[in-house]
């Protein structure tokens, strides 16, 4: 007989922890700083509450009744979140939560500052739930919710979160519509916040606005940051930890709140990936302990070493299958601008370009400083919209598509600066690129990239890009070098038809050049497609078939790097005419 | 120290020891850790361990805000109690036996305060609880008592929903509407006074408050010119003063808690809107934060109290030098003595009940009328409201207290009963 | 009308309140990128110093002067030994552990002076000037003309000071900075202190102007002084005191005007959702 007392406080555990996890989906996996999450767990209280005393529904209906208006409310207000980045977001949501506890006070539908009382038991068959039944409820809600975070986080939506929390700038190009994913996460983060939510209410039987406010939110917020974020082990241990340490400290009853304080900065100074994130000395702990009990076991049965050499020698003998394959296709139009202008009020960066890419070659734009390189590379992303003319990919115009979607169509790029997902390993960098193929709609976003095909198929690309033996490392590590194959590799996932390089060979050293040069040349021997902006002219000259010459926005001169060296309005549009010299 | 234990472990008690150090008993509770932590295998089971009494002590159960936002009214309420509890000891206890007090703090926090009741009614035992807590955690813990049949005593939260439908629940405060009623009564039946401006604390003890004022202005026939709503806390009430400067209303009428109570009467009087209009404030009139705050404004502000402690009534003025000298404060704050009151409440029901819940609750029921603080005699209502006299009570500058102005003693003002219905 | 130019000085004095406690924020933001929550316990801080030293000295000149060095100092050292280790962290970190000082800071002073509010009487400055039928308290103009010297000031530092430079070159781009030799290091210290004293400043003259010194007195303002900075443009300084005054004079014009029977808290919230989703980079911000 556990005592009710003890009850309550493990019931509360779960509740909170169910809440946490679901900002764990909007904070924690898709980095959407989110100071409000009290207006979601409101949502599905007041609900809930609503529908079971006002109302008189049985519990049972009014708990997926009070699910979706929690998911409905996440979504309204992920809406215009999706306008503001970062501290803009955080303090917006800070705004929204005031806003909601005002609202919940003054208006007398809600029952006032007094709330809503009387919240009936939640009965199975009539009969009402003991305390024990009750807990037993919330821990099934609370493993149903876990499970629901572990998939995600294997599904190439959990992926797609990853890349908009650690580089929204780069989720475009990899085809991840960073909008569209951003409202699932709210969408599911406040569903799974309501579901507590609901919880709660028929827990303590009564809930007020001043309970969903502010200060509730940061408490949670709290609980995932302190367990280690982004991790379900990190929500559910925040959340319990931190609900149980004011009823342990009660002999200390006067300074619990002190205690409290300082024990969130002393964690963030020690420990500031949480108590049991990735990073975390007692996580590592954990994790060696784990593996070694691992060991022990696996020296037991036969070695699966052979397991890793087999697939590499797969991917090599993919790649140079596909390598053959391709070579004996004759070219093909593969990209073809049209007249493509671009202006900025009075001033024209983008001139009337008119260009042709075949299959299999490597095709330079070069120009001066400010002849509107980078804003071509754009309008073929589709980062900036063109003011006139066309752009075709295989004869199908995509100029008037959204980036996400040329991206999905088959053009793939690099940036100027890197834009890794840093905290992502580099063969989780890879998947982010080759989950563009799935991530296309939401029921597709759910399946597991956490498989042996899907990994396979990175294998192959690291194995293509040279990056086989960095496969686990965490991509922030690396040296430039290594990044800018990186972003060619996540862009090799698309199965792009087309590789746009954007100044790829910025800021390497002569070798880190010769190799990357090398690369690129392999890439497309064995059947690539690539366009390339680049100011470097030996690297130029070196790797083009063909090259276009821009200068201030109008394309000057076209033709193989010889026809292009000799050409006497090139060398005046970068040296300046002989009478000015 | 394990989590089991430490979750049902016997919980030191507020000290029955003397109260002057509050110091001392947190070093109580230090050294009582090393106790506690032997407690192991009881842990979580311990559901009934603590439930048979000891018979040579009773324990009586308290909570309220003694940390966090709310902390000012929590603590005063508990130097309320402990010091009833003390003199009651020092007394011989009830019938021969000391009286333990088991406090915890619920830092204004509702699911917080339905733990603490729980576990103070399962691993501690209490028989009887004197809520020291605000009106929305009372709410909350209310039924918690009322199902485990514990009788509890609400001692200064003014809302409806605490008591109605709890029948092991009781209140020794009044309704709020009650005071907003007795306010706007004296206000036109002896002042005369026919228009108002109203400033409303916008949670249900301003509501309740000023619900009670337009029911009487209502029947009165008087006007109600202006009416603000503001956010508890809140004291920036310049511009509504100005504003309320240029109605020229008789009389302005506040309900709130003692920063915004003291704020705005201190910019009222500032731009001289008072004393030209009559300023009624209701009975968190003598918070601390009035005392600390008012300065040397406020002369002349009307207040609805509870009890009055500056009265010339004997029993009044001896509990006032006991409680001043025991605890070293100059005021018997308007939670303090609630507090003391209900204690004295609930001591007199065990005297005539016995020292188990079912024998106090019986003997609560029982209670027809009890003498208060102000040495008035309260009557009982069937709902377990009291039909408690109002005392308006007039600040005093230059003696920085309050003196009485009138007892309204007039059942048909003070009847809480005709208010139930306004709430659910 | 006598009632709108009232109401309008009124909400000028509001205004500088704001103004002075926003404008830390704002500095402390543009040099760190932090959401320096933990001002609004420097703020407070700087009260009960005030009052202790005024207890302790009588003057309240002394009390005010020593307050604004004391807190001038907290910051520092909160800046050196919590903030500074957290920067090449992700930013939430150094935002918990904001928060977590602030509550800190709250409950010390719960425990230090108690639960209830503490009179910070000075009665030269109570009451109020009167100029025709218009009146101006006296707390609130000695709060606007330390507003305006506070301002004149950061101005002055900023525009014309190597110090200033400092700042707003890391401001803009704290590696250049420092390989051009300025030692950013203590540029951003001198920032905490001045942000830490203007603070201190606020605390108070607010503590004076309500008569209450109170352990969660930075709440209030913690979170408004986000919004603010938030309205004004992330960092830009005009921007946040421009965002205060505007504030100030929707919460008066709709406290006084409108039956909108929404807390002044509420109000300000609403105007700073409202705002982001018209403008997301607030009033001065760049897109």
């Amino acid at each position: 007989m556990i005592s009710t007392y003890a009850l309550t406080v493990l019931t509360l555990m779960g509740i909170w922890s169910i809440v946490a996890l679901g900002l764990n989906v909007i904070t924690g996996y898709a980095g959407q700083f989110n100071l409000g999450i009290g207006v979601y767990m409101g949502t599905g209280a007041y609900a809930a509450a609503m529908l079971t005393t006002g109302a008189g529904l049985d519990f049972w209906v009014a708990l997926p009744c009070a699910l979706a208006i929690s998911g409905v409310m996440g979504f309204l207000t992920g809406l215009p979140a999706l306008r503001v980045r970062e501290d803009s977001l955080a303090v917006f949501t800070i705004g929204l939560v005031f806003v909601f506890e005002s609202l919940l006070v003054y208006l007398p539908y809600f029952g006032g500052p007094v709330g809503i009382g009387r919240i009936p038991h939640v009965t199975i068959g009539g009969v009402p739930l003991g305390r024990e039944a009750y807990l037993a409820l919330v821990l099934a809600a609370l493993l149903l919710v876990i499970a629901a975070n572990v998939y995600l986080k294997r599904a190439w939506m959990g992926l797609a979160w990853a890349s908009i929390r650690e580089n929204e700038l780069a989720t475009n190009v990899i085809g991840i519509h960073p909008a569209r994913f951003k409202l699932y996460a709210f969408t599911i983060g406040a569903t799974f916040a309501g579901l507590g939510g609901a919880l709660y209410a028929h827990f303590i039987h009564y809930v007020t606005p001043y309970d969903f406010g502010f200060l509730p939110s940061i408490y949670i917020l709290v609980m995932i940051v302190f367990g280690g974020i982004g991790t379900v082990r990190g929500a559910v241990f925040g959340a319990c930890f931190l609900t149980l340490l004011p009823e342990l400290f009660r002999f200390v009853q006067d300074y619990r709140n002190l205690i409290y304080g300082g024990m969130l900065v002393a964690l963030m100074l020690y420990e500031p990936d949480g108590l049991l994130g990735d990073n975390s000395r007692l996580w590592r702990l954990i994790l060696s302990v784990r593996s070694r009990v691992g060991e022990w076991f696996s020296a037991r049965s036969s070695s699966r070493v052979a397991h890793s050499v087999g697939a590499s020698a797969v991917s090599e003998a993919a790649a140079a299958g596909s390598a053959a394959s391709q070579k004996t296709q004759a070219p093909i139009r593969v990209l073809e601008t049209v007249n493509l202008t671009r202006r900025f009020g009075g001033l024209v960066a983008v001139n009337g370009v008119s260009i042709e890419v075949f299959s299999q070659e490597i095709f330079g734009v070069i120009g001066p400083n400010g002849a509107g390189k980078t804003t071509f590379f754009n309008m073929l992303s589709g980062a900036i919209p063109c003011s006139s003319g066309e752009i075709r990919l295989k004869n199908e115009p995509i100029h008037s598509l959204a980036p996400h979607r040329i991206a999905q169509r088959g053009i793939g790029r690099t940036f100027q600066i890197v834009r890794p997902f840093s905290q992502l390993s580099v063969i989780e960098n890879v998947l982010a690129g080759i989950g563009a193929r799935f991530c296309t709609g939401f029921v597709d976003a759910l399946g597991q990239h956490h498989n042996a095909l899907h990994r396979d198929e990175a294998r192959m690309i690291l194995a293509q890009t040279g990056l086989a033996d960095y496969e686990n490392e965490i991509s922030r590590n690396l040296p430039l070098g290594l990044l800018r194959r990186l972003e060619i590799a996540r862009a090799l996932g698309l199965r792009p038809d087309i590789i746009l390089l954007d100044e790829s060979f910025s800021g390497l050293s002569h070798r880190e050049s010769l190799s990357l040069l090398e690369l690129v040349r392999n890439l497309r021997d064995s059947g690539a497609t690539i366009i390339l902006i680049e100011h470097n002219m030996q690297i130029t000259m070196n790797i083009c078939n063909r090259i276009a010459v821009l200068d201030h926005g109008t394309k000057i001169a076209e033709g193989t790097p010889e026809e292009i060296r000799a050409n006497p309005k090139v060398i005046t549009a970068y040296l300046g005419s002989a009478d000015h010299a | 120290m394990c989590m089991y234990c430490a979750m049902a472990g016997l919980q030191p008690a507020s000290s029955d020891a003397s109260i002057e150090s509050s110091h001392r008993e947190r070093n109580h509770r230090l050294t009582r850790r090393g106790f506690n932590a032997g407690l192991l295998a009881a842990g979580l089971g311990a559901s009934s361990v603590a439930r048979a009494a000891d018979s040579q002590t009773i324990k009586i159960g308290t909570f309220g805000p003694f940390t966090g936002p709310a902390a000012g009214l929590g603590t005063e309420a508990k130097k309320g109690i402990e010091f009833a509890v003390a003199q009651a000891n020092a007394k011989g206890g009830i019938n021969g036996k000391k009286i333990q007090l088991v406090a915890y703090d619920d830092r204004a926090n509702r699911a917080e305060a339905v733990s603490v009741v729980r576990k103070m009614i399962e691993s501690d035992g209490v028989q009887v609880i004197v809520d020291g807590s605000v009106s929305l955690t009372s709410i909350a813990a209310a039924p918690v008592a009322n199902d485990a049949k514990i009788p509890m005593v609400a001692a200064y939260s003014n809302a409806v929903g605490v008591v109605k439908g709890e029948d092991h629940v009781f209140r020794w405060a009044s309704v709020a509407d009650v005071q907003g009623y007795v306010i706007a009564h004296h206000a036109m039946r002896e002042r005369k006074y026919k228009t108002f401006a109203v400033l409303m604390q916008d949670e249900e003890y301003g509501r309740g408050v000023v619900n009670g004022v337009e029911k009487a202005v209502e029947e009165l026939k008087g006007k109600i010119v202006y009416k603000k709503p503001f956010a508890p806390g809140e004291r920036e009430f310049r511009a509504i003063m100005t504003e309320i400067k240029t109605l020229g209303v008789d009389s302005v009428i506040m309900a709130g808690f003692s920063p915004s109570l003291t704020s705005a009467a201190r910019i009222g009087y500032e731009l001289e809107v008072f004393p030209k209009a009559q300023f009624y404030i209701s009975c968190s009139a003598t918070e601390i934060n009035w005392y600390s705050g008012i300065g040397q404004y406020g002369n002349g502000t009307i207040a609805s109290l509870e009890f009055l402690a500056s009265t010339n009534h004997p029993f009044t003025k001896e509990f006032v030098a006991e409680y001043t000298k025991a605890t070293g404060e100059k005021v018997v704050s308007h939670q303090a003595g609630l507090m003391y009151d209900s204690s004295r409440l609930v001591f007199d029901a065990i005297k005539r009940g016995g020292t188990k819940a079912d024998g106090i609750w019986r003997a609560l029921g029982e209670t027809k009328s009890f003498m208060n603080l102000s040495g008035v005699d309260v009557k009982f209502t069937e709902l377990r409201e009291p039909l408690l006299p109002i005392a308006l009570a007039g600040w005093d500058s230059a003696s920085q207290n309050y003196k009485l102005v009138k007892f309204e003693k007039d059942e048909a003002l003070i009847d809480p009963r005709p208010w139930y219905k306004y709430y659910k | 009308m006598t009632l709108l130019i009232q109401q309008l000085i009124n909400a000028v004095e509001l205004g500088s309140i704001y103004a002075m406690i926003a404008v830390g924020l704002a500095l402390t933001y543009g040099v760190l990128r932090i959401l320096h929550v933990a001002q609004a316990g420097i703020y407070a801080a700087g009260a009960y110093i005030g009052l202790f030293l005024y207890q302790v000295t009588g003057s309240f000149v002394l009390a005010l002067a020593g307050s604004v060095i004391l807190a001038g100092i907290l910051g520092v050292l909160i800046e050196r030994f919590v903030y500074r280790p957290m920067l090449p962290r992700p930013r939430i970190v150094a935002l918990i552990a904001s928060i977590g000082l602030l509550i800190c800071f709250s409950d010390l002073f719960r425990i230090l002076g108690g639960p209830n509010q503490l009179s910070f009487d000075i009665r030269s400055l109570n009451g109020s000037y009167g100029i025709g039928h218009l009146l101006i308290s006296k707390a609130d103009a000695a709060i606007l003309g330390g507003t305006i010297l506070i301002f004149v000031s950061l101005w002055f530092i900023l525009q014309k000071t190597r110090l200033g430079f400092a700042v707003r070159a890391a401001a803009q781009d704290i590696e250049t900075t420092e390989i051009m030799g300025i030692n950013v290091s203590r540029s951003v210290s001198w920032m905490f202190f001045l942000s830490s004293a203007v603070a201190a400043f606020g605390g108070v003259m607010v503590g004076v102007l309500y008569n209450a010194v109170y352990p969660d007195m930075g709440d209030a303002i913690a979170y408004k002084g986000l919004a603010l900075i938030v309205i004004g443009g992330f960092g830009s300084l005009t921007g946040t005191v421009i965002a205060s005054f505007l504030l100030a004079l929707t919460e008066v014009f709709m406290t006084t005007y409108t039956a909108v029977p929404l807390s002044r808290e509420a109000i300000a919230m609403l105007f700073l959702v409202l705002l982001i989703l018209i403008r997301p980079q607030g009033l001065l911000g760049k897109a």
